[in-house]
Protein backbone atom coordinates (compact mmCIF):
# COMPACT_ATOMS: atom_id res chain seq x y z
CA UNK A 1 0.00 0.00 0.00
CA UNK A 2 3.34 2.18 0.76
CA UNK A 3 4.88 2.18 -2.34
CA UNK A 4 1.64 2.29 -4.57
CA UNK A 5 0.10 4.96 -3.08
CA UNK A 6 3.01 7.21 -2.03
CA UNK A 7 5.17 6.98 -5.29
CA UNK A 8 2.42 8.70 -7.51
CA UNK A 9 1.70 11.71 -5.15
CA UNK A 10 5.62 12.01 -4.86
CA UNK A 11 5.95 11.81 -8.77
CA UNK A 12 3.35 14.56 -8.83
CA UNK A 13 4.39 16.30 -6.21
CA UNK A 14 8.39 16.36 -7.86
CA UNK A 15 6.70 17.67 -11.17
CA UNK A 16 4.97 20.97 -9.09
CA UNK A 17 7.84 21.92 -7.10
CA UNK A 18 10.44 21.55 -10.52
CA UNK A 19 7.66 23.17 -12.24
CA UNK A 20 7.26 26.20 -9.95
CA UNK A 21 11.21 26.56 -10.29
CA UNK A 22 10.72 29.04 -12.65
CA UNK A 23 9.34 31.66 -11.23
CA UNK A 24 12.14 31.71 -8.74
CA UNK A 25 14.30 31.97 -11.48
CA UNK A 26 12.45 34.75 -12.81
CA UNK A 27 11.80 37.03 -9.60
CA UNK A 28 14.02 36.78 -6.64
CA UNK A 29 11.68 36.73 -3.68
CA UNK A 30 10.86 35.92 -0.10
CA UNK A 31 7.72 34.78 -0.37
CA UNK A 32 7.92 33.06 -3.85
CA UNK A 33 11.16 31.55 -1.94
CA UNK A 34 9.02 30.46 1.08
CA UNK A 35 6.31 28.92 -1.11
CA UNK A 36 8.61 26.95 -3.12
CA UNK A 37 10.59 25.91 -0.33
CA UNK A 38 7.40 24.33 1.56
CA UNK A 39 6.70 22.21 -1.98
CA UNK A 40 10.49 21.10 -1.80
CA UNK A 41 10.76 19.84 1.57
CA UNK A 42 7.35 18.72 1.57
CA UNK A 43 8.22 16.42 -1.65
CA UNK A 44 11.53 15.79 0.13
CA UNK A 45 9.62 14.33 3.72
CA UNK A 46 7.37 12.46 0.75
CA UNK A 47 10.40 10.96 -1.19
CA UNK A 48 11.65 9.39 1.76
CA UNK A 49 8.75 7.56 3.04
CA UNK A 50 8.74 5.60 0.39
CA UNK A 51 10.00 2.17 1.92
CA UNK A 52 12.42 1.27 -1.45
CA UNK A 53 13.53 4.75 -1.57
CA UNK A 54 14.48 4.95 2.26
CA UNK A 55 16.35 1.59 2.21
CA UNK A 56 18.30 2.39 -0.69
CA UNK A 57 18.90 5.81 0.59
CA UNK A 58 20.26 4.36 3.75
CA UNK A 59 22.34 1.88 1.97
CA UNK A 60 24.48 3.95 0.24
CA UNK A 61 25.01 6.67 3.12
CA UNK A 62 24.55 6.72 7.15
CA UNK A 63 22.51 4.36 8.86
CA UNK A 64 18.91 4.99 9.10
CA UNK A 65 19.89 8.93 7.98
CA UNK A 66 16.05 8.73 5.82
CA UNK A 67 14.81 9.08 9.30
CA UNK A 68 16.59 12.29 9.79
CA UNK A 69 15.91 13.49 6.06
CA UNK A 70 12.39 13.00 6.30
CA UNK A 71 11.72 14.10 9.40
CA UNK A 72 13.91 17.33 9.45
CA UNK A 73 12.22 17.62 5.88
CA UNK A 74 8.93 17.48 7.29
CA UNK A 75 9.63 20.47 9.84
CA UNK A 76 11.16 22.50 8.02
CA UNK A 77 8.08 22.36 5.12
CA UNK A 78 5.78 23.15 7.88
CA UNK A 79 7.90 25.84 8.99
CA UNK A 80 7.90 27.67 5.68
CA UNK A 81 4.73 27.45 5.32
CA UNK A 82 3.56 29.64 8.11
CA UNK A 83 6.80 32.28 7.06
CA UNK A 84 4.82 32.40 3.51
CA UNK A 85 1.78 33.18 5.12
CA UNK A 86 3.93 35.45 7.76
CA UNK A 87 5.77 37.04 4.98
CA UNK A 88 3.23 37.08 2.39
CA UNK A 89 0.90 39.06 4.32
CA UNK A 90 3.06 41.41 5.70
CA UNK A 91 2.17 41.51 9.28
CA UNK A 92 3.97 43.98 12.00
CA UNK A 93 4.58 40.91 14.62
CA UNK A 94 5.54 38.58 11.58
CA UNK A 95 9.33 38.67 12.36
CA UNK A 96 9.03 37.87 15.94
CA UNK A 97 6.50 35.41 15.26
CA UNK A 98 9.24 34.20 12.60
CA UNK A 99 12.38 34.64 14.36
CA UNK A 100 10.92 32.78 17.51
CA UNK A 101 9.76 29.96 14.84
CA UNK A 102 13.03 29.84 13.63
CA UNK A 103 14.65 29.28 17.05
CA UNK A 104 12.11 26.52 17.73
CA UNK A 105 13.20 24.96 14.45
CA UNK A 106 16.81 25.29 15.21
CA UNK A 107 16.29 23.54 19.02
CA UNK A 108 14.27 20.61 17.14
CA UNK A 109 16.91 20.18 14.43
CA UNK A 110 19.62 20.09 17.08
CA UNK A 111 17.42 17.26 19.26
CA UNK A 112 16.88 15.44 16.42
CA UNK A 113 20.53 15.54 15.01
CA UNK A 114 21.62 14.26 18.48
CA UNK A 115 19.55 12.07 18.99
CA UNK A 116 20.44 10.89 15.50
CA UNK A 117 24.02 10.93 16.01
CA UNK A 118 23.99 9.18 19.72
CA UNK A 119 21.14 6.55 19.22
CA UNK A 120 19.24 6.17 15.98
CA UNK A 121 21.98 6.06 13.35
CA UNK A 122 23.20 2.40 15.70
CA UNK A 123 19.96 1.40 15.95
CA UNK A 124 18.64 -1.52 13.39
CA UNK A 125 16.95 -0.45 10.21
CA UNK A 126 13.63 1.04 11.29
CA UNK A 127 10.29 1.36 9.22
CA UNK A 128 7.86 4.46 8.93
CA UNK A 129 5.43 3.91 11.82
CA UNK A 130 7.04 1.21 13.68
CA UNK A 131 10.33 2.03 15.75
CA UNK A 132 12.36 -0.44 16.76
CA UNK A 133 14.05 0.94 20.17
CA UNK A 134 13.88 3.36 22.80
CA UNK A 135 15.65 5.98 21.07
CA UNK A 136 14.20 6.29 18.31
CA UNK A 137 10.22 6.59 20.02
CA UNK A 138 12.02 9.85 21.57
CA UNK A 139 13.31 10.45 18.52
CA UNK A 140 10.00 10.36 16.73
CA UNK A 141 8.60 11.64 19.76
CA UNK A 142 9.99 14.87 19.28
CA UNK A 143 9.33 14.85 15.82
CA UNK A 144 5.24 14.59 16.71
CA UNK A 145 6.17 17.10 19.42
CA UNK A 146 7.50 20.04 17.54
CA UNK A 147 5.42 18.88 14.62
CA UNK A 148 1.88 19.71 16.48
CA UNK A 149 3.41 22.74 18.16
CA UNK A 150 3.96 24.29 14.41
CA UNK A 151 0.78 23.19 13.05
CA UNK A 152 -1.14 24.92 15.83
CA UNK A 153 1.22 27.66 15.03
CA UNK A 154 0.47 27.45 11.21
CA UNK A 155 -3.58 27.01 11.88
CA UNK A 156 -3.65 30.12 14.12
CA UNK A 157 -1.80 32.02 11.21
CA UNK A 158 -4.13 30.82 8.89
CA UNK A 159 -6.98 31.64 11.42
CA UNK A 160 -5.68 35.17 11.81
CA UNK A 161 -4.90 36.51 8.40
CA UNK A 162 -7.01 34.03 6.45
CA UNK A 163 -10.42 35.70 8.07
CA UNK A 164 -13.95 35.42 6.75
CA UNK A 165 -13.14 36.71 3.40
CA UNK A 166 -16.80 37.45 1.53
CA UNK A 167 -15.16 36.31 -1.92
CA UNK A 168 -15.39 32.47 -2.27
CA UNK A 169 -12.53 31.74 -4.28
CA UNK A 170 -10.08 32.70 -1.04
CA UNK A 171 -12.74 31.54 1.01
CA UNK A 172 -12.42 28.10 -0.36
CA UNK A 173 -8.61 28.07 -0.55
CA UNK A 174 -8.42 29.50 3.39
CA UNK A 175 -10.75 26.70 4.13
CA UNK A 176 -8.52 23.83 2.53
CA UNK A 177 -5.27 25.32 3.94
CA UNK A 178 -7.69 24.79 7.24
CA UNK A 179 -7.94 21.66 6.38
CA UNK A 180 -4.65 20.76 4.85
CA UNK A 181 -2.82 22.00 8.39
CA UNK A 182 -5.51 19.88 10.75
CA UNK A 183 -5.21 16.89 8.34
CA UNK A 184 -1.55 17.23 8.74
CA UNK A 185 -1.62 17.43 12.59
CA UNK A 186 -3.96 14.84 12.87
CA UNK A 187 -0.98 12.62 11.20
CA UNK A 188 1.51 13.86 13.37
CA UNK A 189 -0.74 12.42 16.53
CA UNK A 190 -1.61 9.30 15.07
CA UNK A 191 1.96 8.42 14.61
CA UNK A 192 2.29 9.80 17.88
CA UNK A 193 0.05 7.16 19.46
CA UNK A 194 1.65 4.79 17.99
CA UNK A 195 5.38 5.60 18.87
CA UNK A 196 3.82 6.25 22.17
CA UNK A 197 2.55 2.28 21.78
CA UNK A 198 5.90 1.00 22.28
CA UNK A 199 5.99 2.26 25.39
CA UNK A 200 2.31 1.55 26.25
CA UNK A 201 1.49 -1.22 24.20
CA UNK A 202 -2.39 -1.22 25.40
CA UNK A 203 -2.23 2.22 22.81
CA UNK A 204 -1.34 -0.05 19.60
CA UNK A 205 -4.05 -0.86 17.12
CA UNK A 206 -3.81 -2.24 13.58
CA UNK A 207 -6.11 -0.04 12.09
CA UNK A 208 -3.37 3.17 13.02
CA UNK A 209 -1.12 2.32 9.99
CA UNK A 210 -3.92 2.26 7.13
CA UNK A 211 -6.20 5.40 9.13
CA UNK A 212 -2.22 7.42 9.05
CA UNK A 213 -1.33 6.54 5.77
CA UNK A 214 -5.23 7.77 4.96
CA UNK A 215 -4.90 10.86 6.45
CA UNK A 216 -1.58 11.11 5.16
CA UNK A 217 -2.97 11.15 1.29
CA UNK A 218 -5.86 13.65 2.25
CA UNK A 219 -3.33 16.07 3.47
CA UNK A 220 -0.85 15.67 0.41
CA UNK A 221 -4.12 15.88 -1.91
CA UNK A 222 -5.40 19.29 0.04
CA UNK A 223 -1.67 20.12 -0.09
CA UNK A 224 -1.58 19.84 -3.89
CA UNK A 225 -5.26 21.58 -4.43
CA UNK A 226 -3.89 25.00 -2.64
CA UNK A 227 -1.32 25.68 -4.97
CA UNK A 228 -4.25 25.17 -8.12
CA UNK A 229 -5.12 27.77 -10.30
CA UNK A 230 -8.26 30.51 -9.33
CA UNK A 231 -9.51 29.87 -12.58
CA UNK A 232 -9.78 25.81 -12.14
CA UNK A 233 -11.17 26.59 -8.71
CA UNK A 234 -13.93 28.72 -10.17
CA UNK A 235 -14.66 26.00 -12.74
CA UNK A 236 -14.91 23.68 -9.57
CA UNK A 237 -17.33 26.06 -7.70
CA UNK A 238 -19.20 27.02 -10.98
CA UNK A 239 -20.04 23.17 -11.21
CA UNK A 240 -21.05 23.03 -8.00
CA UNK A 241 -23.50 25.96 -8.44
CA UNK A 242 -24.51 24.12 -11.40
CA UNK A 243 -25.59 20.91 -9.64
CA UNK A 244 -27.11 23.01 -7.02
CA UNK A 245 -29.24 24.86 -9.18
CA UNK A 246 -30.92 21.71 -10.55
CA UNK A 247 -33.23 21.84 -6.92
CA UNK A 248 -33.75 25.71 -7.54
CA UNK A 249 -35.18 24.28 -11.15
CA UNK A 250 -37.34 22.06 -9.99
CA UNK A 251 -38.65 24.26 -7.17
CA UNK A 252 -39.25 26.84 -10.54
CA UNK A 253 -40.36 24.19 -12.57
CA UNK A 254 -43.03 22.97 -10.07
CA UNK A 255 -44.18 27.01 -10.66
CA UNK A 256 -44.41 26.91 -13.99
CA UNK A 257 -46.33 24.00 -13.99
CA UNK A 258 -49.24 25.53 -12.69
CA UNK A 259 -48.78 28.69 -14.32
CA UNK A 260 -48.95 27.44 -17.87
CA UNK A 261 -52.87 26.17 -17.40
CA UNK A 262 -53.23 30.05 -17.11
CA UNK A 263 -51.40 31.82 -19.28
CA UNK A 264 -50.06 31.78 -22.73
CA UNK A 265 -46.16 31.13 -23.44
CA UNK A 266 -44.95 34.23 -25.39
CA UNK A 267 -42.71 32.44 -28.30
CA UNK A 268 -44.57 29.03 -27.26
CA UNK A 269 -41.22 27.61 -26.26
CA UNK A 270 -41.55 25.09 -23.94
CA UNK A 271 -40.25 24.76 -20.32
CA UNK A 272 -38.69 21.12 -20.51
CA UNK A 273 -38.22 18.79 -18.48
CA UNK A 274 -34.71 17.46 -18.64
CA UNK A 275 -33.17 15.26 -16.70
CA UNK A 276 -30.01 15.80 -14.48
CA UNK A 277 -27.57 15.41 -16.92
CA UNK A 278 -29.02 16.95 -19.34
CA UNK A 279 -29.83 19.73 -17.48
CA UNK A 280 -26.25 20.28 -16.32
CA UNK A 281 -25.38 20.55 -20.12
CA UNK A 282 -27.16 23.93 -20.29
CA UNK A 283 -28.36 24.96 -16.63
CA UNK A 284 -28.70 28.75 -17.33
CA UNK A 285 -30.89 27.91 -20.46
CA UNK A 286 -33.56 25.59 -18.34
CA UNK A 287 -33.14 28.46 -15.21
CA UNK A 288 -33.38 31.69 -17.32
CA UNK A 289 -36.15 30.47 -19.49
CA UNK A 290 -38.14 28.90 -16.07
CA UNK A 291 -37.64 32.60 -14.75
CA UNK A 292 -38.91 34.47 -18.02
CA UNK A 293 -42.24 32.45 -18.15
CA UNK A 294 -43.04 33.13 -14.47
CA UNK A 295 -42.18 36.57 -14.79
CA UNK A 296 -44.11 36.68 -17.78
CA UNK A 297 -46.90 34.64 -16.16
CA UNK A 298 -47.14 37.16 -13.07
CA UNK A 299 -47.49 40.29 -15.58
CA UNK A 300 -49.97 38.15 -17.57
CA UNK A 301 -52.16 36.97 -14.49
CA UNK A 302 -51.86 40.60 -13.06
CA UNK A 303 -53.74 41.85 -15.88
CA UNK A 304 -55.82 39.53 -16.74
CA UNK A 305 -57.39 39.76 -13.13
CA UNK A 306 -57.70 43.42 -12.64
CA UNK A 307 -58.43 44.86 -16.52
CA UNK A 308 -62.00 46.08 -14.94
CA UNK A 309 -62.76 42.63 -14.10
CA UNK A 310 -64.18 41.03 -11.01
CA UNK A 311 -63.52 37.43 -9.46
CA UNK A 312 -65.78 35.14 -11.16
CA UNK A 313 -66.73 36.87 -13.90
CA UNK A 314 -63.45 36.51 -15.96
CA UNK A 315 -63.60 35.40 -19.25
CA UNK A 316 -60.62 33.41 -19.46
CA UNK A 317 -61.67 31.40 -16.75
CA UNK A 318 -65.55 31.45 -17.16
CA UNK A 319 -67.27 28.86 -15.36
CA UNK A 320 -63.79 27.18 -14.41
CA UNK A 321 -64.43 28.28 -10.74
CA UNK A 322 -61.25 25.78 -10.02
CA UNK A 323 -58.58 27.85 -12.02
CA UNK A 324 -59.85 31.12 -11.50
CA UNK A 325 -59.03 30.18 -7.95
CA UNK A 326 -55.83 28.88 -8.68
CA UNK A 327 -55.13 32.35 -10.91
CA UNK A 328 -55.97 34.40 -7.91
CA UNK A 329 -53.80 32.55 -5.26
CA UNK A 330 -50.67 32.32 -7.84
CA UNK A 331 -51.50 35.97 -8.71
CA UNK A 332 -51.46 37.17 -4.82
CA UNK A 333 -48.10 35.18 -4.33
CA UNK A 334 -46.47 36.51 -7.38
CA UNK A 335 -47.36 39.91 -6.62
CA UNK A 336 -46.02 39.68 -3.01
CA UNK A 337 -42.27 38.37 -4.52
CA UNK A 338 -39.80 41.22 -4.66
CA UNK A 339 -36.29 40.31 -5.80
CA UNK A 340 -32.78 42.57 -6.80
CA UNK A 341 -31.90 42.42 -10.33
CA UNK A 342 -29.30 40.13 -9.63
CA UNK A 343 -30.42 36.76 -11.61
CA UNK A 344 -29.16 34.17 -8.17
CA UNK A 345 -31.68 36.56 -6.00
CA UNK A 346 -34.32 36.60 -8.77
CA UNK A 347 -33.99 32.77 -8.82
CA UNK A 348 -34.16 32.19 -5.13
CA UNK A 349 -36.89 34.44 -4.48
CA UNK A 350 -39.47 32.52 -6.58
CA UNK A 351 -38.23 29.21 -5.97
CA UNK A 352 -39.08 30.58 -2.19
CA UNK A 353 -42.65 31.70 -3.62
CA UNK A 354 -43.07 28.14 -5.60
CA UNK A 355 -42.27 25.94 -2.20
CA UNK A 356 -44.36 28.60 -0.41
CA UNK A 357 -47.70 27.52 -2.63
CA UNK A 358 -46.65 23.95 -2.69
CA UNK A 359 -46.61 24.34 1.22
CA UNK A 360 -49.79 25.80 1.79
CA UNK A 361 -51.30 23.34 -0.92
CA UNK A 362 -50.13 20.49 1.05
CA UNK A 363 -51.79 22.25 4.34
CA UNK A 364 -55.06 22.68 2.63
CA UNK A 365 -57.47 20.03 3.49
CA UNK A 366 -58.67 18.69 -0.10
CA UNK A 367 -62.10 20.17 -1.23
CA UNK A 368 -61.03 23.46 0.64
CA UNK A 369 -60.23 26.53 -0.84
CA UNK B 1 -32.25 26.06 -40.02
CA UNK B 2 -34.92 26.30 -36.84
CA UNK B 3 -35.12 29.01 -34.84
CA UNK B 4 -32.35 28.48 -32.38
CA UNK B 5 -29.40 27.54 -35.33
CA UNK B 6 -30.32 30.87 -36.53
CA UNK B 7 -30.17 32.57 -33.15
CA UNK B 8 -26.90 31.34 -32.77
CA UNK B 9 -25.56 32.24 -36.21
CA UNK B 10 -26.88 36.19 -35.36
CA UNK B 11 -25.27 35.76 -32.01
CA UNK B 12 -21.91 34.47 -33.84
CA UNK B 13 -21.86 37.30 -36.16
CA UNK B 14 -21.92 40.42 -33.40
CA UNK B 15 -18.46 38.65 -31.69
CA UNK B 16 -19.84 40.10 -28.87
CA UNK B 17 -17.97 39.44 -25.33
CA UNK B 18 -20.26 38.62 -22.82
CA UNK B 19 -18.44 38.26 -19.80
CA UNK B 20 -19.47 41.38 -17.44
CA UNK B 21 -22.57 41.90 -19.78
CA UNK B 22 -24.35 45.21 -20.21
CA UNK B 23 -26.94 46.17 -21.69
CA UNK B 24 -25.65 49.80 -23.09
CA UNK B 25 -22.51 47.76 -24.29
CA UNK B 26 -24.85 45.53 -25.96
CA UNK B 27 -26.88 47.95 -27.73
CA UNK B 28 -23.48 49.42 -29.22
CA UNK B 29 -22.25 46.69 -30.67
CA UNK B 30 -25.42 45.96 -32.44
CA UNK B 31 -25.70 49.54 -33.08
CA UNK B 32 -22.59 49.50 -34.73
CA UNK B 33 -23.05 45.67 -36.56
CA UNK B 34 -25.90 47.51 -38.35
CA UNK B 35 -25.16 50.58 -38.52
CA UNK B 36 -28.20 52.43 -37.03
CA UNK B 37 -28.25 53.96 -33.54
CA UNK B 38 -30.86 51.70 -30.99
CA UNK B 39 -32.84 53.63 -28.18
CA UNK B 40 -34.04 52.35 -24.97
CA UNK B 41 -37.29 54.24 -24.62
CA UNK B 42 -39.43 53.33 -21.53
CA UNK B 43 -43.55 53.88 -22.55
CA UNK B 44 -46.48 53.25 -20.90
CA UNK B 45 -47.52 49.95 -22.99
CA UNK B 46 -51.08 48.82 -23.65
CA UNK B 47 -51.76 46.49 -21.01
CA UNK B 48 -51.69 43.17 -23.93
CA UNK B 49 -47.94 44.43 -24.75
CA UNK B 50 -44.87 44.06 -22.55
CA UNK B 51 -42.67 46.11 -25.21
CA UNK B 52 -42.42 47.06 -29.07
CA UNK B 53 -39.37 47.53 -31.21
CA UNK B 54 -40.29 50.64 -34.55
CA UNK B 55 -37.82 51.81 -36.72
CA UNK B 56 -37.35 55.46 -37.65
CA UNK B 57 -38.44 56.19 -41.08
CA UNK B 58 -35.79 59.29 -41.45
CA UNK B 59 -33.24 58.57 -39.41
CA UNK B 60 -30.78 55.33 -38.43
CA UNK B 61 -32.36 54.93 -35.52
CA UNK B 62 -34.40 51.66 -33.84
CA UNK B 63 -36.33 52.57 -31.15
CA UNK B 64 -37.13 50.16 -28.45
CA UNK B 65 -40.20 50.73 -26.48
CA UNK B 66 -40.75 48.67 -22.95
CA UNK B 67 -42.65 48.35 -20.20
CA UNK B 68 -40.83 50.05 -17.17
CA UNK B 69 -43.19 48.77 -14.26
CA UNK B 70 -42.13 45.22 -14.23
CA UNK B 71 -38.98 44.08 -12.46
CA UNK B 72 -35.43 44.98 -14.11
CA UNK B 73 -34.75 41.51 -15.05
CA UNK B 74 -37.79 41.54 -16.98
CA UNK B 75 -37.27 45.00 -18.54
CA UNK B 76 -34.15 43.47 -19.98
CA UNK B 77 -35.68 40.64 -21.25
CA UNK B 78 -38.31 42.70 -22.85
CA UNK B 79 -35.85 45.53 -24.38
CA UNK B 80 -33.90 41.78 -25.55
CA UNK B 81 -37.20 40.17 -27.42
CA UNK B 82 -37.51 43.68 -29.08
CA UNK B 83 -34.01 43.93 -29.70
CA UNK B 84 -34.05 40.42 -31.32
CA UNK B 85 -37.50 41.01 -33.96
CA UNK B 86 -34.58 43.64 -35.03
CA UNK B 87 -31.64 41.34 -35.08
CA UNK B 88 -33.77 38.94 -36.90
CA UNK B 89 -35.01 41.23 -39.60
CA UNK B 90 -38.74 41.21 -39.08
CA UNK B 91 -40.71 43.43 -40.37
CA UNK B 92 -42.14 46.30 -37.89
CA UNK B 93 -43.44 49.79 -37.52
CA UNK B 94 -41.96 53.35 -39.24
CA UNK B 95 -42.50 56.12 -37.07
CA UNK B 96 -40.84 59.75 -37.08
CA UNK B 97 -39.58 60.79 -34.50
CA UNK B 98 -42.28 63.56 -34.34
CA UNK B 99 -44.87 60.70 -34.24
CA UNK B 100 -42.95 59.67 -31.31
CA UNK B 101 -42.91 63.20 -29.47
CA UNK B 102 -46.65 63.85 -30.11
CA UNK B 103 -47.27 61.01 -28.51
CA UNK B 104 -45.00 61.19 -25.23
CA UNK B 105 -46.61 64.26 -25.07
CA UNK B 106 -50.10 62.55 -24.98
CA UNK B 107 -51.39 64.25 -27.84
CA UNK B 108 -51.52 60.91 -30.12
CA UNK B 109 -51.12 57.07 -29.84
CA UNK B 110 -48.84 54.93 -31.19
CA UNK B 111 -50.16 52.53 -33.54
CA UNK B 112 -48.80 49.13 -32.06
CA UNK B 113 -51.91 47.64 -32.87
CA UNK B 114 -50.78 47.74 -36.35
CA UNK B 115 -47.56 45.34 -35.67
CA UNK B 116 -49.73 42.12 -35.43
CA UNK B 117 -51.09 42.81 -38.98
CA UNK B 118 -47.48 43.45 -40.00
CA UNK B 119 -46.30 39.68 -38.82
CA UNK B 120 -49.33 38.35 -39.89
CA UNK B 121 -49.53 35.23 -40.87
CA UNK B 122 -46.05 34.20 -39.37
CA UNK B 123 -46.52 35.99 -35.94
CA UNK B 124 -45.73 32.46 -34.11
CA UNK B 125 -43.06 31.59 -35.96
CA UNK B 126 -41.42 35.06 -35.79
CA UNK B 127 -42.11 35.39 -31.95
CA UNK B 128 -40.78 32.47 -31.72
CA UNK B 129 -37.49 33.17 -33.16
CA UNK B 130 -37.10 36.78 -31.29
CA UNK B 131 -37.62 34.77 -27.91
CA UNK B 132 -35.01 32.04 -28.43
CA UNK B 133 -33.03 34.42 -29.48
CA UNK B 134 -33.37 37.01 -26.51
CA UNK B 135 -33.34 33.74 -24.20
CA UNK B 136 -29.93 33.07 -25.75
CA UNK B 137 -28.55 36.43 -25.14
CA UNK B 138 -29.38 36.11 -21.35
CA UNK B 139 -28.57 33.07 -20.95
CA UNK B 140 -24.70 33.68 -22.40
CA UNK B 141 -24.94 36.82 -20.52
CA UNK B 142 -25.80 35.44 -17.37
CA UNK B 143 -22.98 32.60 -17.81
CA UNK B 144 -20.42 34.58 -18.28
CA UNK B 145 -20.95 37.13 -15.92
CA UNK B 146 -21.50 34.10 -13.55
CA UNK B 147 -18.05 32.80 -13.81
CA UNK B 148 -16.59 36.78 -13.92
CA UNK B 149 -17.91 37.21 -10.65
CA UNK B 150 -16.15 34.55 -9.92
CA UNK B 151 -12.98 35.14 -10.85
CA UNK B 152 -12.76 39.16 -9.56
CA UNK B 153 -12.75 39.74 -6.32
CA UNK B 154 -15.62 42.53 -5.69
CA UNK B 155 -13.26 43.98 -2.91
CA UNK B 156 -9.90 43.05 -3.47
CA UNK B 157 -6.89 43.12 -0.80
CA UNK B 158 -3.67 44.15 -1.76
CA UNK B 159 -1.58 42.15 0.21
CA UNK B 160 -3.82 39.24 -0.23
CA UNK B 161 -3.88 39.46 -4.31
CA UNK B 162 -0.13 39.80 -4.00
CA UNK B 163 0.19 36.28 -1.97
CA UNK B 164 -2.35 34.58 -4.05
CA UNK B 165 0.24 35.96 -7.37
CA UNK B 166 3.11 35.16 -5.77
CA UNK B 167 1.50 31.34 -4.41
CA UNK B 168 1.21 31.24 -8.72
CA UNK B 169 -2.70 30.72 -8.60
CA UNK B 170 -4.05 34.23 -9.80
Amino acid sequence: MNSFILIPLCVVLWIFTLARLWTILRQIDTVILNIWAILFFFAITLTFMVAEFAAFFNAHTLPNLSLLVHNSAFLVSQYFGMAAILAGMDIPTARRIARWMRLLLGVALLVLSLLYIFFVSQAQSTSVFAPGSLAEVIFRLTVCFFGVILCIVLAATQVVYFPAKKFILIRLRATLMLLCTCSGTTYILIRAVMFASYLWPFLSSPALAPLAYGVLVCATILFLSIFLSNRLYARLVFLWRNIESWWAFQDLKRLVDRLLPLCPLIGNIPVENPGFLAFLRDPEHHLYHAVVVILDSKLMLAHFLTEGMKPGTHPMWEGEDDLLREAMRLNQALQAANSSNEFSDVVNTYRRVSRDLFASQKNTPAGAS
Amino acid sequence: MNAKQQAEKILAELHFDFAAFQMEAFLRCVGRAKGREIALTPWNMPAELFGAWASDRDEAREYIFYRADVAELHQTHIQLHELAHFLCGHPTLKLTRQEIAEAAAGRAKLPFEQLAQLRSPHSADLETQAETLASLIGERAIRASGMEALLHDPAPEEKLADFLKKMGVQ
